[in-house]
């Protein structure tokens, strides 16, 4: 099967004193696919995240290598054509989602814009589909929802909020950033639970980030594990966790409390 | 909110009565009085006899505290007293010069409003750029400048020189150019780099990043999602310094041979027109809740945390 | 939404108050602002609103405006000669008491109607209802009766014979002439005219409180009709600006005390592209010394401090000409004046030296200041600090005065302090100016002898003070010509032999104007318009 994205060898380092961030990062996600980046704060999952979709600061950073997005290398593209993709095609979900939607817009304002900025469309329509996206979600009261100013909802609705604008938009990656870091337990399970269910309904490919192994033990399909801008293992997650080969690896399941070879289906 | 209004003027009384009292208090300890004030710019001599007259006039020959108690329970009636001078009622007088002066001081809000948001704005997106430059510049020279040597400045360029505008007076839109841009220069610097701070600590926030992920075109998030959260914090300093604008009128008013109530004021302090100086004080109390007020509406309109929780901002 | 609709009416608010403003920039077209000087009008600046036109009040109506629109009865002329005016003569009783004046016939108030006895009869009764107020000038309350005998004489008795009432008659205010339309229904003009009607030359045309006034030439004037056919007055209170608009060519004329600063009005003077004229000396600068100060007390210290100052570079030297150095305590083109027979106390340094010795004040070894029993020669010097010149003479003399071992502090304050201080004898020594013309000699004299103005006090030590207040007293009432010219020679001599008054200069009055203006005369009255024949060529 054909990856629908492919990146080989990306590399990021400062312009001014050539600090590598990232180094020679190669990974590819298929369709469907759920690939956790696993790492401690620090290690570079971020800025990886960030490069794929081209939004780091090119005045303070350089970038190389190749982002294959189906039949393009998204290093080669302008800075026009790289929006369509954003959000378009790569999809975003932030760590905190109480600061990810601008204070002084209604979550409708916001989520129609983000619509129209990708279909042409009416205000109606696009209304519409926002209405859809966060049934989809099980938000109830969608219309009230749209009305309401990102203060005044939950970290998990807000969550949700974020997954069902990903999805709206049907794009061919979604990008999770710590996507439950913020959240309680309950609402943890939740989002994991719509982004299976995206997974399952549209077929989207999922990277999905973060430092907590039970998520990713739950989630991902492959593990790749990352420390100093570098991977050092990468592996399925039953091997991962089973056989973890890195001493990198071991260390963070030890410290995580998780018993090498304890994954059971 | 109309009970919020009345809460915020009725917090002023004390401030007002507390204002009278000093300004009562600071003719009583002057070395001269009004009286004799009113003698020596008239040129004559003063006699007992005209001083006592004039002093019996002015209310001066009365104790302080009956001076005082006589001062506020007129204000409270909304009598402002006549001008030692003119002997015309103080209402009168400044209901004539308050429009010139809320003309010149209007114009130069929205001059400094409609320069300092497109130049801060531009200054916060682009560190260090053009415009970052411009802004810096305009600070120092706002902030180090005198009004009245920037006035001769203006007057002597474009009105003597170059023969484009008028050298002072009021009339038309011509008139209002240089003496709104004199008093709006210092408000620009203030509030360009306030904006410009604002910016540059708003694009840095999460959400900014967001609306990138999600595609949307760096000029629209630039110029609604990050302009339209920068913009209160220049909106309070704005009514902060409502204060600036209003002594600013003084020197302006004068300079420019504006007909206002600032310069008027400048002439009731060197005459010691004391009912015509307690007015002022009045109206400028007045004029600060109003403003500061309006600012608070202007907030709640653009930021809708505000009227829905009342909280934090960020 | 709530806030949509809120945001929406603030917004609309805003916009009507832009609008507003903008309108209101619109709404009075200032026709003169940008009026280009054109033949017919003659524009000055000047730095306060000219207030109302009412002959019989003060402050804020400044003097120059009254006097174009009210004319006296008497005017004061060049050398202090008194000249008939509204008043074609007038006869004074022997016993001084009582003033016949035979009026003009042929004079019109500019509504048309006469001017006669009557009016000049109901003008001086509504000035007397005020007589506090202006118990200043000297014959006021000394009115006891006031006649209009037929429709062209009007009689005047006093209560005493006071021989200034002549030369008092003549100034600005409040002693003018107000036509029957102008007066309010119970005579009362202390709170306002109701029409500005007078016999001058000028009509108050238009009025823009703080912006400008215009005068119209008086269809019915009397007189020598006036060359321009308008005046203008704008109203700029900064000099500075004063000067841009002089430039600019806004406005003809910059005149005035105080009007325009030396520095300016010196550059403007060397462009050599306008004119300048200086008037006659109008009053005396003088140092006033207290002379119940121990230090001053004693007359040989008031005479060093006199030979101790080079006045003429002192004068010339700070005023740039603007000011002659004056030997005497009232100019001399004064009525009673001229022909005063005073010492002489030029520059001498060594004579004041020694004068400082014989009193008593040594310079001790090492030292700069005089000591006398064990005190240092200190004295202290008030002026007004907002004036011209006097800071600059003050700095001056404190340095003159340490080479002859006088330490001399000076302190500015502002003009009502030192009018106080001067009056409760809290100074060493005062920096004065007399009132000038017309007010003087009989003002200046008067002054001196009454209590609380300060003079009387500062002149304690004088061993001759009995008499000499005496005779300040007896002068105004003297009913013959002759003795009265002799009491002057003597009193005026002796308050200023004896150095507790000291002249200085003599002011003048400067104006300077664009070079097609004509026939720009200051008048001999200090407070007077001097447009009487000015014009534009």
């Amino acid at each position: 099967m054909k990856p629908v994205l492919s990146v080989e060898r990306l590399t990021v380092e400062t312009i001014a004193d050539d600090t590598p961030l990232v180094r020679d990062v190669s990974f590819t996600l298929l369709a469907g696919q759920i690939v956790g980046l696993v790492g401690e704060s620090g290690c570079g999952k971020t800025v990886t995240s960030l490069a794929l979709l081209r939004l780091l600061d090119e005045k303070v950073i350089r970038q190389s290598g190749r982002i294959q997005l189906d039949e393009t290398d998204l290093m080669t593209l302008s800075d026009r054509t790289l929006r369509r993709v954003r959000g378009g095609q790569i999809a975003f979900i932030m760590q905190n989602p109480m600061s990810a939607f601008t204070p002084v817009y209604t979550i409708g304002h916001q989520l129609i814009e983000t619509i129209r900025t990708h279909d042409r469309g009416s205000k109606r329509e696009a209304k519409d589909r926002a209405l859809e996206a966060l049934r989809e979600v099980n938000l109830e009261e969608p219309d009230r929802i749209l009305k309401a100013y990102p203060f005044e909802l939950s970290g998990g609705m807000l969550q949700r909020v974020m997954i069902a604008l990903a999805v709206c938009l049907r794009p061919d990656v979604l990008i999770a950033d710590e996507p439950t870091t913020a959240l309680d337990v309950y609402n943890q399970k939740l989002v994991l639970y719509y982004l299976e269910k995206v997974r399952a309904t549209y077929g989207t490919a999922i990277l999905l980030i973060s430092h907590d192994l039970s998520v990713i033990a739950e989630m991902a399909d492959q593990v790749l594990v990352m420390r100093h801008g570098e991977i050092v293992e990468r592996a399925d997650v039953f091997d991962l966790f089973d056989r973890p080969q890195h001493p990198y690896t071991q260390q963070l399941l030890a410290q995580q409390g998780i018993q090498a070879g304890g994954m059971n289906a | 909110m109309g009970v919020y209004i009345l809460k915020r003027v009725g917090s002023v009384i004390p401030i007002l009565l507390l204002a009278i009292l000093l300004l009562t208090a600071m003719i009583h300890l002057s070395p001269v009085d009004p009286a004799e004030a009113y003698l020596a710019a008239a040129h004559i001599q003063p006699t007992e006899e005209v001083l006592t007259q004039k002093r019996a006039e002015f209310g001066l020959d009365q104790s302080f505290m009956t001076q005082y108690a006589t001062t506020v329970v007129r204000l409270a009636q909304f009598d402002f007293g006549t001008s030692f001078v003119s002997g015309k009622p103080v209402l009168g007088e400044v209901l004539l010069r308050l429009p010139a002066t809320l003309q010149l001081a209007l114009s130069s809000l929205l001059l400094a409003v409609i320069v300092s948001i497109p130049l801060g704005f531009l200054a916060g997106i682009r560190k260090n750029g053009f415009f970052d430059q411009l802004s810096r510049v305009i600070a120092f020279i706002g902030a180090s400048i005198p009004s009245f040597w920037l006035g001769y400045l203006l007057i002597f360029f474009f009105a003597v020189q170059l023969d484009l505008l008028p050298v002072g007076g009021i009339g038309s839109p011509s008139h209002v150019i240089l003496p709104a841009i004199t008093l709006a220069l210092p408000l620009i610097a203030l509030y360009t780099r306030l904006l410009r701070t604002s910016v540059i600590e708003t694009i840095r926030e999460p959400y900014v990043l967001f609306a990138r992920t999600r595609g949307i075109r760096e000029t629209v998030i630039l110029g609604k999602h990050v302009l339209r959260v920068a913009i209160p914090p220049m909106i309070t300093g704005l009514g902060m310094n409502l204060g600036k604008l209003l002594t600013g009128t003084i020197i302006v008013e004068t300079v420019f041979s504006w007909p206002g109530f600032g310069r008027y004021f400048i002439e009731a302090i060197f005459d010691r027109d004391m009912p015509i100086i307690q007015g002022y004080v009045f109206l400028a109390a007045l004029l600060f809740i109003g403003s500061s007020l309006l600012v608070d509406l202007l907030q709640l309109a653009i930021d809708p945390r505000i009227a829905r929780k009342g909280g934090d901002r960020r | 939404m709530n806030v949509s609709r809120r945001k929406k009416s603030i917004i609309q608010a805003v916009s009507i108050l832009s609008i507003t403003t903008l309108l209101f920039g619109c709404s009075n077209p200032n026709e003169g602002a940008d009026n280009t000087t054109d033949k017919d009008t003659l524009t000055l600046a000047w730095p306060r609103d000219i207030g109302e036109m009412n002959p019989h009040v003060y402050n804020p109506s400044q003097l120059f405006a009254q006097s174009m629109v009210y004319e006296p009865l008497v005017h004061y002329a060049e050398g202090g000669k008194l000249e008939p005016f509204l008043a074609k003569s007038w006869d004074i009783s022997k016993d001084g008491k009582t003033y016949t004046f035979t009026l003009r016939d042929d004079v019109k108030f500019s509504d048309g109607s006469a001017f006669d006895a009557t009016i000049v009869k109901k003008n001086f009764d509504a000035v007397i209802k005020n007589k506090a107020l202006h118990s200043w000038l000297g014959f006021i309350s000394k009115i006891d009766k006031t006649e209009a005998v037929d429709k062209q004489t009007f009689r005047m008795t006093l209560s005493e014979a006071y021989y200034p009432t002549i030369q008092e008659l003549a100034v600005v205010r409040p002693v003018r002439f107000l036509g029957e339309a102008g007066f309010p229904k119970n005579g009362d003009t202390s709170k306002g005219v109701e029409e500005e009607v007078g016999t001058g030359p000028w009509v108050l045309d238009e009025y823009k409180a703080d912006q400008y006034a215009t005068f119209k030439v008086n269809k019915n004037y009397w007189g020598p009709m006036p060359k321009v056919k308008k005046i203008k007055v704008d109203i700029i209170p900064d000099a500075e600006t004063r000067v841009l608009a002089f430039e600019k060519g806004d406005i003809d004329l910059i005149y005035g005390e105080g009007a325009i600063s030396v520095d300016a009005f010196n550059q403007l003077k060397e462009t050599k592209s306008y004119k300048t004229t200086m008037s006659e000396p109008v009053a005396t600068r003088l140092l006033i010394m207290n002379t119940k100060k121990k230090q001053l007390a004693d007359e040989r210290v008031r005479q060093a401090l006199q030979y101790g100052f080079d006045k003429k570079t002192l004068v010339e030297g700070i005023t740039s000409g603007l000011e002659a150095p004056a030997d005497f305590i009232l100019p001399p083109n004064l009525p009673y004046t001229s022909k005063l027979k005073v010492e002489k106390r030029d520059f001498d340094v060594e004579k004041a030296k020694t004068l400082l010795d014989e009193a008593g004040w040594k310079l001790p070894n090492g030292k700069t200041i005089r000591e006398k029993d064990g005190q240092p020669l200190q004295v202290e010097m008030m002026y007004d600090a907002a004036e011209l010149f006097q800071k600059a003479m003050a700095e001056t003399l404190q340095s003159e005065w340490a080479n002859i071992g006088v330490d001399l502090k000076i302190v500015g304050v502002e003009l009502p302090d030192q009018v106080q201080r001067f009056k409760d004898n809290k100074f060493d020594i005062n920096m004065y100016s007399n009132f000038g013309a017309p007010y003087d000699p009989h003002t200046f004299v008067n002054i001196i002898g009454t209590d609380g103005f300060g003079f009387k006090e500062a002149i304690s030590a004088y061993p001759n003070k009995t008499e000499l207040l005496q005779d300040m007293k007896d002068v105004l009432k003297t009913t013959d010509e002759t003795k009265r010219q002799a009491m002057y020679a003597e009193i005026l001599p002796s308050l200023q032999d004896q150095g507790a008054l000291v002249p200085i200069s003599y002011l003048k009055k400067m104006a300077i104007y664009q070079s097609d203006v004509t026939n720009f005369n200051f008048a001999a009255n200090r407070d007077e318009s001097p447009f009487a024949q000015i014009g534009i060529k």
